[in-house]
């Protein structure tokens, strides 16, 4: 873990010099603090498994053991956290000045809104072609939380059916599925796009009106809903 | 490596292209009906080279997304692919001829020809380009799946296959190669 966040703080060090990082951001980044407290400084960066003590979630002030004004949070990271309570090293190295840039930067983040658990980006419908009665959505499923969720159902007022397909191509054959459930990974995203996975609407409202409101339900009990443009593919 | 030596194919592809076309396989004559319910038969195609794929018109994915880069393919070979027609293999029996004819009009892109048949004449075809296909229950309300070969065949003034394309194909490439047939 230490060797770790010596090798991020070396290369930090090292490319930095002549750049000048200006932003709290920045420094956070340039002095490696993601290696373990994440890029988003949600506790999830690449070394956090390394580490005997969970990196702390910056992002919420609550959480934090030590102090959490500006001032203590810049004195937390010159001095670390005494006597290996936890694995936060000292960094007395990093002048006051960016310190503190880097607690500002803490409080902001935690003043920010939080993130949605999960998030529905991106939903498209291809446009229905006259002579069936079906047609493909598309959507990209967001995970923010740590916990696998799925998608276990969808619903349109603009379809009597919804059903999810996967499909999958190989030796040039294409095989399809109907699924119960589209896994998202935690902190990942389930995309829904040609040739892989996608929303099949079932005997559909004439003339299909676009945007095409679907409602999707996840296994957590979440609810959301997206309005997917009709379009063509390209 | 692998790299190089793919390199190194293109070269020698690229030289050796225009003249002959080597045949990757050799199809045959074939007879099924067009989207106008009257009988197709291969020969009519009279030298002149043809995209071919199989599908059906419920395919929600697959079929619209390769029909969607055979248009762009033939925007992008525009005159030199004027005479080429696409023909469009239905393994669906649920394909009549006019339902086939209303799907294909629909991409007005592309000079398609829906084809369908018995179930004995579309399993022949399917055989001759060594194809596949299996209609399945899967549950679905709209109705049974059929899971088909999504290759693209590009067939030559003979008939035979030329070229094979691949899901991941890209529409210049597939242009390139009817421009060249």
């Amino acid at each position: 873990m230490r060797a770790l966040i010596a090798i991020a703080l070396l290369a930090a060090v090292a490319c930095g010099r002549g750049s000048e990082p200006k932003t709290g951001r920045d420094l956070y980044l340039a002095y490696g603090c993601a290696a373990c407290h994440g890029e988003n400084a949600d506790g999830l960066g690449p070394g956090a498994g390394l580490s005997y003590t969970k990196p702390r979630d910056l992002t919420k002030l609550d959480q934090y053991r030590g102090p959490k004004t500006v001032p203590g949070i810049a004195s937390t990271i010159a001095f670390g956290v005494a006597d290996g309570r936890t694995g936060m090293p000292a960094y007395p190295d990093i002048p006051q000045r960016e310190r503190v840039a880097i607690a500002e930067y803490l409080h902001e983040l935690a003043a920010r809104p939080p993130r949605p658990k999960l998030a529905v980006a991106a939903a498209w419908v291809r446009t229905p072609n006259p002579a069936v009665d079906v047609a493909a959505a598309f959507v990209t499923l967001e995970n923010n939380t740590s916990a696998p969720v799925a998608l276990v159902a969808v619903s349109s007022r603009q379809a009597k059916v919804v059903e999810m397909h996967e499909t999958k191509t190989a030796d040039g054959m294409m095989t399809m599925q109907k699924v119960e459930r589209i896994a998202v990974p935690p902190h990942g995203a389930a995309r829904l796009a040609p040739g892989g996975s996608h929303l099949m609407l079932i005997e559909l409202a004439r003339p299909l009106l676009s945007p095409v409101e679907l409602t999707m339900r996840f296994d957590d009990g979440t609810v959301l809903t997206a309005q997917a443009e009709i379009r063509d593919a390209d | 490596m692998r790299i190089s030596l793919a390199f190194l194919a293109l070269l020698l592809a690229a030289c050796g292209q225009p003249t002959q076309h080597e045949k990757l396989m050799r199809v045959g004559d074939f007879q099924l009906v067009d989207h106008d319910g009257r009988v197709f038969h291969s020969t009519s195609l009279q030298g002149r080279p043809a995209l071919l794929f199989f599908g059906y018109t419920h395919c929600p994915d697959a079929c619209p997304t390769t029909m969607s880069k055979v248009a762009r393919a033939y925007r992008e070979a525009g005159s030199a692919a004027r005479d080429i027609p696409t023909l469009f293999v239905s393994v669906d029996p649920r394909d009549t001829p006019p339902v086939l004819k209303q799907y294909l009009g629909y991409f007005r892109a592309v000079p398609a020809k829906g084809l369908t048949g018995s179930k004995a004449q579309i399993d022949a075809v399917v055989r001759q380009f060594g194809a596949r296909y299996e209609i399945r229950d899967s549950g679905s309300a709209a109705g049974p799946v059929v899971d088909h070969t999504i290759r693209l065949f590009l067939l030559d003034r003979d008939g035979d296959v030329i070229r094979l394309f691949e899901p991941d194909a890209d529409a210049k490439d597939i242009a390139k190669a009817m421009k060249g047939a």
